[in-house]
Order: C-alpha cells, then sequence, then structure tokens
C-alpha cells in the first residue's frame, strides 16, 4: 500500500510538472487557436535607471550599419540605406506612422479626396524653411513632384508610379493648396509620396526650366524621341551625382545635414542649428543626438568586437549569431540592451505552377501536390535554426498578409508537419512509386516523369542551405527528391523571374503601406517575367487584385483582402514560413528608445542620451 | 636599355588591348541583365496593362543610354542566316528563340515575319484586355489563357509544341465569337508559322558571315561618343551603373589605402626579410636557421582570414589586449579639420598595424626563405672565397658582394606588388572595413558594375606590366652581365 501511494505521488507529481510546462511553453508563445502569434507595430524600451559612469557622456550616436547607399540623390535612390539616411536629411510629402502602421502629414497634410479617387488635394506646410532660410512654397512642391515624373530623371524604379499622376493643380485662391490628379483611384496614390522628399526649386533648378513644362507634357512621346535641348541641360545637371554624394550639394528640410562622407567608413550628420522645426511631437523633425554617425562593418567579430569596446551605440543589421554570441557577455548585457522586432518581411518556399514541360516539368501543378509540400515543410524547426533562442517570438504565416496588418486573416489554420497527409494527397494526385525506387513518378503526356525536383536557394547565409537540407530530407520521406542548387542572389531573381525553376525558397519584403497584390498576384506579372513566380492566379483573382488596388477604403479593403488571402491559401502557390525578426542593439545611455516593425526599425534622432548620469546615481 | 624599353612599350600596348578585350568579354558573358537590376525595384512589367509600356519603354531608354543595345565589337562571325541587327532583340529569351528558330529554318525572313505575328497578337490583345478591364471573369479568364499560350509561343523554339499552342489557339477563336477580333492576328501567325517551317533550309544557318559593325560597345568604350563620354584612350571610363559616379573618381576614392598597405606591406617585408635571411644564411643549418624556417613555414600556412580574426581576438579584444581599434582606417569622427598630412598618418597608423601585418606576413615568409636560399647558393661562389681571400671583413663580403648577387629572386617578387596595388584583398579589406580596391572590386562584382570592374581589370593589367617592367630594369641594374640589346 504504501509502495502504491509512493508511486502514485511520483505519478502525479511527474503528471504535475508536465502539464505546467505545457502551460508555460503555451504561454511563451501567446498563440491563438489558429497558431497565430500577436505582437505590436511598435515597443517602448525601458530607460535604463542606474547609469554608468564609464559611459560616454558626449551627445553622438554611431549607428552601426552593413552597407552604405550608392547614392543619396533624393529622386535617383531607392536602396534601403538611402531611405534610412535620407530621412533625417529630408523632410518627405507625406510620413509614415511608426507607431499606428499608416500616414500621418509631412510637408503636406493628408489629402482631401474627391468621391472619384481622382483628386487629391493637400495643403503645405506654412512653417517649413530652408536652410538659407526661405520659406517652402508651393513652387517646390511642384518642382519636386516634376522632377519626379520628368522622363530624363534618372529614377527608373520610380517611373511606373508616376504614371498614374497626370496633372498637378495650383489653387489660386490658396496658395498653400496643391491638387493632385490622378489617372486612377489607386490605393498608392498617397503612400508613394512618403518616398518623395521636398527638394528647393530654386537650388535644382536655378534657371526655372521645369516650370515650363506641365506634367502632361512628359507623357508626349514626342518628348521621348527628341526631348528640347532646356530639359536636356536640366535634367543633365540634375541627375549629377553630386547632388547624390558631395556635402555641399546634398540638402532637404530634415532635422540634420551631411557633413562627411567617407566612402567605405562612415558617413556624419550633424544636427542643424537652425532648423525650422520648433516643436516636439513629430518623431521625424526631432533631433535629440547632435551627430549621427553611420559606421559601416561588414565583418561579424569585428561588430563583436567594437560593441564590447562600445564604440557603436546602435544596430539593426546584426545577424543572430551575433546577437546571440553578444548576450552571453554579461558586460555587453550591462550596457546594451538587444531586442528583436517583428517585420512585414516574410519567407517562403515558392513552387513553379506553371513550368512549361520542356525546361521544367509538370511536378507543381496540382494543388494536392502543393498541399502535400506545405504537409511536409518543417517550418517550426526551420524557425528554431534561423532564429535559436529567439524562435518563440517569431511569427509563422498562412498566407502573403504580414500579421501585423489588420487585414491579415488569422482565421486561416497554420500547416502543420504531417507526413500521412502528405502521402495521402500525393497517391490521391497519381504520385505512386511504379518501379521501387523509392521516388514517386507518374505518367505526364505519355512520359514517365519521377517527383525529382531542383530546389534554389540564394547562396547568402548558410541558413538557407540548413533549411533546404530540412526539406531535403523531409520530401526523402514522401517520396520526392529534392537537388539543392545555391545561385548569386541576382541569377536567383532571374532565373525565378523566367520561371526556370521547380521551388525556390526566398524572402519577400514589406511595408505598413497598403500592398499593390498585382506585383506578386496578377497573372499579368507572371506573363511578364515580373515578380509572380510561382504563376499564381486566374481571371478571378485578378479581378479581386483589381479591386483591392482601386477600393481606397481601408475599412472596405479588408474584406477583399480576406477574400485573396483565402483564394492563396487554398490554391498553395507557396509554403509560407515565417516574418522575419530585425535584431536590434541600443546603448543604454539612450532613453526613449521606441522599436518599430516598419523599417529602418527605430529613429535615431529621437534617441536622447539619459539623463540619470554619474553625478547623480553616485554623488 | 632605351630600344629594350621601346620595344617593352609597344608590346604595353598590344598586351593592354588584349586584357581590355577579355575583361570586357568577362563582363559581356557573366550572367545578370544591368538595365533589369537597375529597373528590379519597379513594379514588375503588366503586359496586358497600361504600365507595361511605360517599363518596357524604360528598358529600351535605359539600354540606349548604357549603350547596350549596340553590337559588341567590331566585327562578329554569325550565321548568314541571322540577321546583323540580332543584338537589338531584347529581352535575351526571345533572342535566343529567335536563333533557334533560324537554325532550324535557315531563313530569317521567315522566322521575323513568325515573331513580329506573335507581337502583333500579344499586342491587340493587351489592348482589348485593357479597354475592357472590367468585363466578365470567364471572359477575361480566356483572354487570360490566351496570353499564356502567346508566351509559351514567344518563348519555345519547339515547332511541335508551338504547333499545338497555334492549333488550340485557332480552335478557340473559331468557337468563341466574342474572341473574333483576333482572327486576322491568329490567321497571320499562322501563315507565317506554315511558311517557315514548310521546307526548311537549315543548312543556311551553317554558312558563315563576318559583319563589321562600326558603333559596337568595344569602339563606344574606347573612344566614347557624343552622349555617353570621352572614351577610356581619353581616361574617361564612363559612369558606375549603380552610383552613377565616373568610375575614375570612383577608384580614386579607393586606391589610396590599397596603394598605401601595400606598399607598407612591401617595404615592412623587406626590411625584416633581407637581415632575417642574412643572419639565418650566415650559418646555414644552425639552430637560429632551423628554428626560424619552421616559424616561417607555419607563417605561410595559416589562412589570411584567420589571421586576421586571431589578430582582432588578441590585439583589438577590450577583454584581452585592447591595443588596436578594430575596424576602419580613421577614427569615427574623422580627421580633425586643420589636422596635415602627417598628423592624419599618425591618427591612421594604429588602424593600419593589424591590416598590414595580415598583407605582410604570407610575403615576409615566402621571401625570407627565397632570400635565405639564395643567399646560400651566391656564398658558395668562387668570387666570394676570392673576396675573404683578399682579406675583405665579413660584413663587406656579404652586404657588397653576396647580397646584391642574392637579390634578383626578391626582385622578381616585388613585380607582384603592383596588382596588388590595385587588387587589394578582397577577406582583409572586409575584415578590418577598409575602403579599398578589394572591398570595391567585390560589391561592383554583386552588384554587375561592369564599367568599374572592366576598368580595374585594364588598370590591374597595366600594373602588372609596369612592375615586370621595373623589375627587368632593376636586374640590370643589379647585375652588370645582364643587358638588354
Amino acid at each position: 500500500m504504501k509502495k502504491f501511494i509512493q508511486c502514485h505521488s511520483h505519478f502525479s507529481f511527474l503528471f504535475l510538472g508536465l502539464a505546467l510546462c505545457l502551460l508555460q511553453c503555451k504561454q511563451q508563445r501567446n498563440s491563438d487557436a489558429a497558431g497565430h502569434v500577436s505582437f505590436a507595430p511598435v515597443q517602448r524600451i525601458p530607460d535604463d535607471t542606474k547609469g554608468n559612469p564609464a559611459w560616454s557622456k558626449v551627445n553622438i550616436l554611431v549607428c552601426h550599419v552593413t552597407a552604405e547607399p550608392p547614392t543619396l540623390h533624393p529622386t535617383n535612390g531607392n536602396s534601403s540605406p538611402w531611405q534610412e539616411i535620407n530621412q533625417y536629411l529630408h523632410a518627405f510629402l507625406i510620413n509614415i506612422n511608426f507607431r499606428n502602421p499608416g500616414l500621418e502629414p509631412g510637408i503636406l497634410t493628408l489629402p482631401v479626396i474627391s468621391p472619384d479617387g481622382l483628386r487629391y488635394t493637400y495643403k503645405i506646410r506654412s512653417d517649413a524653411q530652408w536652410d538659407d532660410g526661405s520659406p517652402l512654397t508651393r513652387a517646390d512642391i511642384l518642382f519636386t513632384l516634376k522632377a519626379s515624373c520628368c522622363p530624363l530623371t534618372n529614377n527608373p524604379h520610380a517611373r511606373s508610379y508616376w504614371e498614374n499622376l497626370l496633372a498637378v493643380e495650383a489653387d489660386p485662391r490658396d496658395t498653400l493648396a496643391i491638387t493632385l490628379v490622378m489617372k486612377s483611384a489607386y490605393i498608392q496614390n498617397t503612400s508613394i509620396l512618403a518616398e518623395v522628399p521636398a527638394l528647393q526649386q530654386t537650388f535644382f533648378d536655378p534657371e526655372n526650366i521645369l516650370a515650363r513644362y506641365a506634367i502632361a507634357d512628359f507623357r508626349q512621346p514626342s518628348l521621348d524621341a527628341a526631348p528640347p535641348a532646356d530639359l536636356v541641360k536640366w535634367a543633365q545637371q540634375f541627375n549629377d551625382e553630386k547632388y547624390g554624394r558631395d556635402p555641399l550639394f546634398i540638402r532637404g528640410l530634415g532635422p540634420y545635414r551631411l557633413t562627411s562622407w567617407d566612402a567605405g567608413q562612415s558617413l556624419i550628420l550633424e544636427k542643424k542649428k537652425n532648423f525650422w522645426y520648433r516643436a516636439n511631437d513629430n518623431i521625424h523633425w526631432q533631433a535629440s543626438p547632435d551627430k549621427i554617425i553611420f559606421r559601416l562593418n561588414r565583418d561579424e567579430v569585428s561588430q563583436q568586437l567594437e560593441f564590447k569596446s562600445q564604440a557603436l551605440d546602435v544596430s539593426g543589421t546584426v545577424t543572430i549569431k551575433t546577437l546571440l554570441d553578444l548576450r552571453q557577455d554579461s558586460v555587453f548585457l550591462a550596457n546594451y540592451h538587444a531586442a528583436v522586432m517583428p517585420t512585414y518581411n516574410y519567407t517562403y518556399l515558392a513552387m513553379n505552377q506553371k513550368p512549361d514541360g520542356i525546361r521544367r516539368q509538370k511536378l507543381f501543378d496540382e494543388v494536392r501536390v502543393r498541399k502535400a509540400m506545405a504537409f511536409l515543410t518543417p517550418v517550426d524547426e526551420m524557425i528554431r535554426i534561423v532564429y535559436k533562442s529567439y524562435s518563440p517570438q517569431c511569427r509563422r504565416l498562412a498566407g502573403p498578409v504580414s500579421p501585423l496588418k489588420k487585414e491579415c486573416d488569422t482565421t486561416l489554420a497554420l500547416a502543420t508537419y504531417d507526413l500521412q497527409a502528405a502521402r495521402r494527397l500525393l497517391e490521391e494526385a497519381g504520385w505512386k512509386d511504379s518501379d521501387h525506387d523509392n521516388v514517386r513518378d507518374k505518367i505526364i503526356d505519355g512520359k514517365r516523369v519521377p517527383l525529382t525536383a531542383d530546389l534554389h536557394i540564394m547562396n547568402t547565409t548558410a541558413d538557407w542551405k540548413d533549411m533546404a537540407a530540412l526539406i531535403v530530407s523531409s520530401c526523402a520521406q514522401a517520396g520526392i527528391r529534392l537537388n539543392v542548387i545555391s545561385f548569386d542572389p541576382k541569377v536567383f531573381v532571374e532565373k525565378a523571374r523566367a520561371h526556370d525553376f521547380d521551388l525556390m525558397l526566398g524572402v519577400w519584403g514589406g511595408t505598413s503601406h497598403p500592398e499593390d497584390y498585382a506585383q506578386l498576384w496578377h497573372t499579368d506579372s507572371w506573363l511578364n517575367n515580373g515578380n509572380n513566380y510561382p504563376g499564381f492566379g486566374n481571371a478571378a483573382s485578378d479581378a479581386l487584385i483589381d479591386s483591392i488596388n482601386y477600393t481606397l477604403d481601408s475599412e472596405a479593403r479588408i474584406s477583399l483582402v480576406r477574400k485573396l488571402q483565402k483564394l492563396i491559401y487554398d490554391n498553395q502557390p507557396m509554403v509560407f514560413l515565417y516574418s522575419s525578426l530585425r535584431r536590434n542593439i541600443i546603448h543604454k545611455r539612450f532613453t526613449h528608445v521606441e522599436l518599430y516593425a516598419e523599417r529602418p526599425g527605430f529613429l535615431l534622432n529621437t534617441m536622447q542620451p539619459g539623463t540619470r548620469m554619474h553625478d547623480e546615481v553616485n554623488p | 636599355m632605351a630600344r629594350y624599353l621601346l620595344k617593352r612599350i609597344v608590346y604595353f600596348i598590344f598586351t593592354l588591348f588584349l586584357i581590355s578585350l577579355v575583361s570586357f568579354a568577362v563582363t559581356v558573358c557573366a550572367p545578370g541583365d544591368p538595365v533589369d537590376r537597375l529597373l528590379s525595384s519597379a513594379v514588375a512589367g503588366q503586359e496586358m496593362s497600361s504600365q507595361a509600356a511605360a517599363v518596357e519603354t524604360q528598358r529600351v531608354q535605359l539600354r540606349h543610354q548604357l549603350g547596350l543595345d549596340l553590337p559588341l565589337f567590331y566585327i562578329s562571325l554569325q550565321s548568314a542566316a541571322e540577321p546583323d541587327t540580332l543584338h537589338r532583340i531584347f529581352p535575351l529569351a526571345d533572342r535566343n528563340t529567335l536563333k533557334a528558330l533560324t537554325k532550324r529554318c535557315g531563313n530569317w525572313e521567315k522566322v521575323s515575319d513568325y515573331y513580329l505575328g506573335i507581337l502583333n497578337f500579344q499586342r491587340t490583345l493587351a489592348l482589348h484586355y485593357i479597354r475592357n478591364a472590367s468585363g466578365e471573369a470567364s471572359r477575361k479568364q480566356k483572354l487570360n489563357d490566351l496570353a499564356v499560350l502567346g508566351m509559351g509561343l514567344r518563348s519555345t523554339p519547339d515547332e511541335a509544341v508551338a504547333g499545338r499552342s497555334l492549333r488550340q489557339i485557332t480552335e478557340w477563336i473559331n468557337t468563341d465569337s466574342s474572341l473574333q477580333f483576333l482572327s486576322a492576328q491568329v490567321a497571320g501567325m499562322q501563315r507565317a508559322f506554315a511558311g517557315m517551317t514548310k521546307e526548311p533550309l537549315s543548312m543556311n544557318y551553317y554558312c558563315p558571315a563576318l559583319r563589321f559593325h562600326g558603333e559596337n560597345q568595344y569602339h563606344r568604350w574606347l573612344f566614347g561618343s557624343s552622349g555617353s563620354g570621352k572614351g577610356v584612350l581619353r581616361g574617361d571610363f564612363g559612369l558606375s551603373y549603380i552610383s552613377r559616379q565616373p568610375v575614375g573618381s570612383y577608384i580614386l576614392d579607393r586606391l589610396p589605402w590599397t596603394v598605401c598597405l601595400a606598399f607598407i606591406s612591401v617595404l615592412l617585408a623587406y626590411a625584416i626579410s633581407i637581415p632575417l635571411a642574412a643572419r639565418m644564411a650566415k650559418k646555414p643549418g644552425g639552430s637560429l636557421d632551423h628554428r626560424v624556417s619552421a616559424f616561417l613555414y607555419l607563417l605561410y600556412s595559416m589562412p589570411g582570414f584567420w589571421l586576421a580574426t586571431l589578430l582582432l581576438m588578441v590585439f583589438a579584444n577590450p577583454e584581452v589586449l585592447p591595443v588596436f581599434p578594430a575596424s576602419g582606417v580613421k577614427p569615427v569622427a574623422g580627421y580633425p579639420p586643420d589636422a596635415s598630412f602627417f598628423q592624419n598618418a599618425w591618427i591612421s597608423l594604429p588602424y593600419l598595424v593589424l591590416p598590414t601585418v595580415c598583407y605582410s606576413y604570407a610575403f615576409i615568409a615566402v621571401l625570407t626563405r627565397l632570400l635565405r636560399v639564395s643567399l646560400q647558393q651566391v656564398s658558395g661562389q668562387d668570387y666570394i672565397r676570392t673576396a675573404r681571400a683578399k682579406g675583405l671583413d665579413e660584413k663587406t663580403v656579404r652586404l657588397k658582394h653576396a647580397l646584391p648577387n642574392a637579390l634578383l629572386p626578391a626582385v622578381t617578387l616585388f613585380a607582384e606588388v603592383f596588382p596588388l596595388a590595385i587588387g587589394g584583398s578582397v577577406i582583409i579589406e572586409s575584415i578590418f572595413t577598409i575602403p579599398g580596391m578589394g572591398s570595391g572590386i567585390y560589391q561592383s562584382i554583386q552588384s554587375q558594375d561592369y564599367p568599374v570592374l572592366v576598368c580595374v581589370f585594364t588598370l590591374t593589367g597595366l600594373m602588372t606590366m609596369v612592375g615586370y617592367l621595373l623589375t627587368d630594369i632593376t636586374y640590370a641594374f643589379l647585375d652588370p652581365r645582364i643587358r638588354y640589346s
């Protein structure tokens, strides 16, 4: 009896312990019934209350970067470093709201949109001033828009967006009002202005050449064939690289100016002494550090040493490995905050569902085979490989809409690893191992075709290889043989666009802006070798995408986007893996630190040196 | 000697021409299209929408601007069946398909008719799609399916597949009255296809044709043109595709650090190797000789990236010996505004110690061993014995008689410095974040920045030849027996 009671009590304790563990795991992931983890788009880092006498008291912030922008030209650049640095040098026409994803007023107010969605009326700020003391005027805004639209401006990346602008009207009764007349009521008509910095007309066009042309003139085919000499002269001067590299020629309405650019080393921004914005409520136009230095360092060992010696203050570009290695160091933890934030990016496994049958076999054209691949992809394992101890904070996806967005349909269940379900689907689709070589096969167009596919990955990091190895091993159990081939990123994208792949592991970047799903999911995008790599889509989905693009009411758009998500979910052109995490390191001597899901992930101009300094803590 | 120098300079020109051809060919054959790279951030082209034309126009304009729609070289050896304007056809996939069709058919006119028929069909379909964008879903689905078949026709050189697609298109057109607007285009395609596949003259493809192209990419690169700069011969290497910065200024920004490191490393290597080798050669087989040789072998076998990381972990680590900075060539805040060149050099010195060690250690190992062997060989010569017999002290014998004759192999190695001064070291510069040529070249390769790459290849070739010429002159200076006549 005594023995029975002892066994019973041991077993009870074991059961209780197990239950507690399971409960704890569930609490860590904080997931809903469908398996989705919730995150906010902003995270406030608590200010350090202890201080450290050894910390530097200098109000200079050194931000670590791994790439410098090719150019800082206000219209001709578009890289991530361009955006990250120019947001401190320039004031954009519309600002991104980092805290509540959406748009907020910048140099222009948010527009009053006409009922037909074609006329966007903005008001210009009356208090903005250029560095030479002259006020921002409507002429500057007009010039900014014309410079962006001019076919001779070297901005091919943005040309397609500006095609939608038909005309710009200046209200004669209100010198601060401006109306943009658009070709169609498109959801990105306003958000495009979040990437357009205000330009000073007298500086960039002293002869006022662009004033002679209307936007409509730029659409004339004759202009392409024989551009006027004065426009050519202006464009040659405007496209000159000095406006993108020389600190003397980089001018904007932002709180900082570029004082030095050492190629391959650093860029130094200094706070303007007479900055026009005096209030404190707009986070884009605050200027807390006296200097911001962007310091380039690509080597992981060197990065770790610089953090240990506190030569760097902030980083949003370290690898997970570097972050985890640094966190082993108690000195690092005493000096820095280390945190991850969700992003709008996601990683996926795409399947070519419209192969030509010659270059690529018809392996994944059936939805059952694609669903089988979803069951065979060990997503949780992949997350553990990539994010290691941060994996509980990584969010899985069921579709192409970021869980940070309201329009994300969180009722769609995430695929779980299920070998039996995958095998059953493959059998139903006609893939059987008829020759008993452990690889399934099928008769297609009169020929026996084995279920052997190429899995394309990029050769940038070892994580891709590890993830691919997991997929290969998992698929082998279901009778699918995969050959992993790694490519340089450029070749990888080329092959994807040419539909020369069977499977590919890729990543897609996103923002909080309303997304144009045509780029990824419209059949046109597949037809013309765009970004619709898998070849998803039909007339119904195209019509839905077109409806989304032209539905300006964000609430009405939510149900449409969810319908599209369901279509994509049912069709399974990709196995959606996870939403990327951004790795952030911030020195504790800075306060008022917020981390955002929207890139670049933080605003350096808002970080203030701590007020509790040595003399207060240890008098 | 003057005649020899003149002959070498003439060889320079010929060799430079060959180097420029090779580098040009490499950049042309490298995968990827710089136009696509520059447009890659744009919205993907949408053939069945009004924006497709805009993107395609940009592609054409950009290609024209960069001169990529010109033939590659002055002469081309092609099949007589192909046209001399095939290089103007983009995208490359279309060009390859047309080449394959020409190979089968042997008649470019017929292939061209067929291709134009397909384009006409696609254009008509796209215009109809745009004008009827709000039509019913089933009809739009049919138009989409037709577009897919059209794309298949454009991309396949296989006649059987193309024939099947054409038959399918014809069947749909004939059975669906709403698609009659395409009947003329489809009939045109069928006629062209029949003309192309009936009685092919594939033997025509094997007749060669030599063509001359006055305006070509290489010519434009050498001599420039009205819209594209002055050309390489006038010192203008064009603009970087990525930053739009003149290639010359891009290289001048980066060259000083690489040259500086290369020459400091070489000077350090010679300063250490010569006396060390002399000391080792004084008693060959002695304990110093053995120990130093073993150390040099060990040194030479260490990979550069490993040593660089090790040096960082020891000498730039605040937890071990924080003697040197971990990255960069100057302090984070830059140089003081009024500092002179020598003050700046003094400030940068600690940043350059570890990279210099990494640059030079292998060179020291090789050079010391080479000099030691060379000195040992020279020391056994008769004239050295004679010098000793004459009563000269050992130091004079070694420094004045043995060493100049033993330096010849070391002088040969000096020629390697010159290409190193241009090319740098990608690994060392990446690890230490040195803004030199090595990291610049690596980034240019990654971003397919061909103007920069062609310039670097050409300059590296030139500096290699200059290096070898200087070593030849130094040979003559060191060894009176060597004369060029």
